[in-house]
């Protein structure tokens, strides 16, 4: 912790090297992904920030997107070499694109790493000190490495015995950019359980029987892509949710408390199993064993923190997820487990996988950086 | 040579005929030699000249200079946003409409945009599948679904009957202007009640660069927008004219003034009616200018004071000091 971000005034092709650098000592091998990608491949497993801002374009009616990042067009093109039986370890390198919020295209310079065919802790535990050496080989210091675990979250969702539509909203209100105040809560659980059953299936005042729905209202009529039975069985489940409402009160103060969590490893020993809740057990215990390993392998603890509401962009995290931001908030580097994306994309046999997308315009200096704007095309 | 100004007009679509009727009530007749043609004139605007287009073409011939000025909805403006446009008058009150998110009315279970976010999130996790969206209005769509939740939509471009994509089966929900509500009943699709993306009508556009540099168009503009304002303004206000009896102008004159209602803008005309006197009084007719909503009670308070025989008539136009719409364009442009 000796420098600070204003100390940092390193060229981009200096930065590139040392990441790749440390990146290399942990075996991990120079592969190529393209920069033009089927849009499909990254907005099936998009989270929503990313399905915001991914650039795409459509030629002769077929949609293209440039890359956001690398794991996806990594997965894909690891897959399509056919040799997925071993370990491997593969880092890309080059520009990650998206769209901003004025609907232009911008990029920034990206490394990524991704661990293919590991499933225990070591994994997790490996490409996060990777990340580690490499932010500091690039010279910054100053970072905090926050760690999650989306499996744990959703675990700890699911003991409130809510059905799963709920569960989803619930991640994604966890996810979601709005104020955890009171007021937004209530209204949250009010549109979700209305206590007005009547009005919230647009029956009106009268007495009909969900049956009599199905049968006599549905018959015939325009459902897009949904059936009857979707309609039918989501107005049972409104149903059942009005019912529910002091549960879902409950879950909703769960996911503030939650999302206020931010535990260092030692106070996580401790106590994330607390919050958590017992039938956690199995996962908090593979999630802190990360976190010995981590040390193990000489990550700072000082710098550590776990958030358990940690969200990353990306809907193919099914484990342990991470990332490293600057004291000014910038994101420098966010990775986490992804077991079940290969099987997404057609594997016959799952491959875990553990990745990370570290990101070096902030690491460049301003001065560095404008330069290279002005030469970049 | 003087160039001539160039004002872009809807020449079909839902405002086309009412901005040629709004210009008509301000003062402005629109001249179409030939129906055919695309070029009119304002014969009370001198040096104006009238350019046909479609709704979306006014706001490109004005962004690209061609017009100057432009009548044009403001969803367009809002749908395309174009850095040399300056919307100069946002609220001409003709061709309202809002932008609506709308799901097929079997769609029972869905009333709000946390239910469809919930169905998105369904499509999308269960189903691998997203929402289908038909609309003409991709950037509201876009930035209105995502900021309620909604991430894992396709947009489906549709031209023309976007009510009908989703009976076609090329979409599953609208998002689409509405005025009346009409044509979604008819095509079995509902609003969501928390589904407006915004109320549109009727703007006057400029082009910004222009506005700012060419003052015959500044000259126009200003005479313009004092028409514009004057009749919305006038629109707003009666002209009550009552006889009344008094012992002077001056009783009279004190009589209404204790009345803040009936003392009009400034205060009442009061002129002597020359005719036979009755007793010590004389009659005298007093005009004053009195807001619509007011007018009831205005008739009534002005009887209580002694008023026989009103007549009212709507004021066309009231000039204030200034165009209040023309010194805000002037700010907006650091004129």
């Amino acid at each position: 912790m000796n420098s600070s971000p204003s100390d940092i005034s390193r060229s981009l092709p200096e930065v590139i090297s040392a990441v790749e650098d440390q990146l290399d000592r942990f075996g991990f091998i120079p592969f190529e992904t393209q920069i033009i990608q089927p849009a499909s491949l990254f907005l099936t497993r998009a989270g929503d920030q990313i399905a915001d801002h991914l650039f795409t374009f459509t030629v002769h009616g077929e949609h293209y997107a440039l890359r956001p990042e690398f794991t996806s067009a990594a997965v894909a093109e690891y897959l399509a070499t056919g040799d997925t039986g071993r370990p491997a370890r593969l880092r890309f390198s080059g520009y990650v694109f998206e769209e901003n919020d004025e609907g232009k295209p911008s990029q920034q310079y990206s490394v990524g790493a991704e661990l293919f065919g590991v499933s225990d802790p070591t994994a997790d535990a490996d490409v996060m000190a990777a990340t580690v050496s490499a932010l500091r080989a690039a010279d910054a210091n100053d970072f905090v490495l926050q760690i999650s675990s989306v499996e744990l979250t959703r675990l700890a969702l699911a003991q409130f015995g809510l059905d799963t539509g709920l569960q989803r909203l619930l991640f994604a209100l966890l996810n979601g950019d709005h104020a955890w105040d009171t007021v937004y809560l209530q209204g949250w659980v009010d549109a979700i359980a209305p206590a007005d059953l009547g009005d919230a299936l647009s029956l009106g005042d009268a007495p009909v029987s969900l049956q009599a729905v199905s049968t006599h209202v549905l018959e015939g009529t325009m459902l897009g892509q949904r059936t009857q039975d979707d309609i039918v069985q989501r107005l049972l489940l409104k149903a059942k949710r009005a019912g529910q409402r002091d549960q879902i009160r409950q879950t909703v103060a769960f996911l503030k408390a939650w999302n206020d969590i931010s535990l260092t490893p030692e106070e996580a020993s401790a106590r994330l199993l607390d919050y958590a809740g017992s039938r956690s057990k199995p996962v908090v215990d593979r999630f802190l064993h990360i976190i010995d390993l981590l040390a193990a392998k000489g990550a700072d603890h000082r710098y550590i923190l776990i958030r358990p509401a940690l969200s990353r962009n990306w809907d193919y995290y099914t484990g342990a997820i991470f990332e490293c931001r600057l004291p000014d908030g910038r994101l420098v580097a966010g990775g986490g487990r992804y077991d079940d994306f290969a099987s997404q994309l057609g594997a016959r046999q799952p491959v875990p996988a553990v990745g990370v997308g570290i990101f070096l315009g902030p690491l460049v200096s301003m001065k560095n950086a404008a330069g290279l704007t002005e030469r970049t095309p | 040579m003087i160039k001539r100004l160039l004002m872009a007009l809807p020449s079909k679509g839902a405002i086309a005929e009412p901005t040629l009727a709004f210009l008509g009530e301000c003062g402005l007749r629109v001249e179409k030699p030939n129906p055919r043609q695309y070029i009119g004139a304002i014969p009370a605007l001198d040096g104006l000249d009238v350019l046909f287009q479609r709704v979306i073409d006014v706001l490109y011939k004005v962004a690209d200079g061609t017009a100057q000025l432009g009548i044009t909805g403001l969803d367009v403006v809002r749908e395309y946003p174009q850095d040399a446009v300056i919307v100069i008058h946002d609220h001409l009150n003709f061709g309202h409409c809002r932008l609506v998110v709308a799901v097929p009315e079997a769609w029972l279970d869905v009333r709000t945009m946390l239910d469809l976010m919930e169905i998105s999130l369904q499509f999308h996790e269960i189903k691998g599948r997203r929402l289908r969206v038909a609309t003409t209005y991709p950037n509201q769509a876009r930035a209105f679904l995502h900021q309620h939740g909604i991430h894992h939509f396709t947009l489906v471009n549709a031209e023309g009957a976007i009510e009908a994509a989703p009976t076609i089966g090329s979409a599953d929900i609208v998002v689409d202007l509405v005025q009346t509500g009409t044509t979604l009943r008819e095509n079995h699709l509902k609003p969501l009640d928390d589904g407006i993306i915004f109320e549109s009508q009727a703007c006057l556009i400029g082009n910004r660069a222009a506005l700012q540099s060419n003052e015959a168009l500044q000259h126009t503009t200003r005479a313009l927008l004092e028409r514009i304002d004057a009749t919305a303004l006038g629109r707003q206000f009666s002209q009550i004219t009552a006889n009344m009896s008094a012992g002077s102008a001056e009783e009279l004159g004190s009589r209404i003034a204790t009345e803040p209602l009936i003392r009009g803008l400034q205060g009442p005309t009061i002129a002597p009616i020359y005719g036979p006197r009755s007793g010590a009084s004389a009659w005298f007719t007093v005009t004053i200018i009195i807001r619509n909503g007011d007018l009831l009670t205005a008739v009534e308070r002005l009887r209580s004071i002694g008023a026989s025989q009103l007549s009212v008539v709507p004021v066309r136009y009231i000039f204030m000091e200034q165009s209040e719409t023309f010194a805000a364009l002037k700010r907006q442009l650091d004129l």
